[in-house]
């Protein structure tokens, strides 16, 4: 039977490969796919705690709302990066450095 | 060895593997793919945990929606086969990887001294119903929160991707 620290080294793992996408992709769209995956590594964290802790109901409704921040932090993200095209014609973070001093 | 640490294994890789596609694959239409197959994954991980209305909220919200946003973000903003020319990855992008590398030793340590595992609990069942009347009761206030929330990045979303008015 996997135990609640196998989800938690699970999660773990998962939120590492997403900070690593956030962290070293040029693309600003897969930058926003890395931090999606980092929310959804902490949801598991959420309903493993939830699954195997004494009966309360906060952690499952923890990740439900964390799903729907994570929703408008994709619609309001993608956004931004649809924005930002229009304006410099490229999406990639290194082209976007007008306040570089 | 137990079907359930089977499905979890499998799960494990499923997530893990697609996860290090989506962040590292050349095509950014791969990865939007490799994205889909992680959530999936997700999904399946919360069944696994008994969490079904969690596990159908994700196939809905992530597969259904994100993907299709970011699909769309995709095409809206390079042509449609996503093929990145020069290198996917940023100038300092082996900083990146040593940092994430810091971050999960520093999780795993932080997880190494973890107390006794409480153990598999088959009583901790939430219903759909139980969740229903969660949100009406005791989760009223973050509930409406959340929805004038969705409303204002909803809204947001709109005016930040709307086209400029010619005089500016």
């Amino acid at each position: 039977m996997p135990t609640l620290s196998d989800y938690l080294v699970l999660s773990a793992i998962l939120f590492s490969i997403g900070l690593a996408g956030a962290l070293t992709r040029r693309n600003t769209i897969i930058i926003l796919v890395g931090l999606e995956m980092m929310l959804n590594a902490a949801n598991i964290n959420l309903v493993a705690f939830w699954h195997f802790l004494p009966p309360s109901p906060t952690g499952q409704m923890f990740a439900l709302f964390a799903i729907a921040i994570a929703g408008a932090e994709a619609a309001t993200g993608l956004a931004l990066v649809i924005a930002v095209y229009r304006h410099y014609r490229s999406v990639n973070a290194e082209d976007i450095s007008n306040l570089k001093g | 060895m137990k079907l359930a640490t089977v499905i979890f294994y499998a799960l494990s890789i499923w997530t893990m593997v697609s996860g290090l596609l989506a962040v590292s694959m050349r095509n950014v239409m791969h990865c939007a793919i490799a994205l889909i197959a992680f959530f999936a994954g997700i999904a399946a991980i919360f069944f696994s945990l008994h969490a079904e209305f969690l596990g159908a909220v994700q196939l809905i919200v992530y597969v259904g929606a994100v993907t299709v946003l970011i699909l769309f973000a995709i095409m809206l903003t390079r042509d449609v086969t996503g093929f990145e020319g020069a290198s996917p990855f940023s100038g300092g992008a082996a900083w990146g990887w040593i940092a994430s590398l810091a971050v999960l030793g520093m999780l795993a340590y932080s997880l190494s001294d973890l107390p006794p595992n409480p153990g598999f609990s088959t009583s901790n069942i939430l219903t759909v119903a139980d969740i229903g009347q969660a949100l009406m009761t005791r989760y009223a206030i973050p509930f409406e929160v959340i929805s004038i929330l969705l409303t204002a990045a909803l809204v947001g979303a709109v005016v930040i991707a709307m086209e400029e008015p010619k005089g500016k």
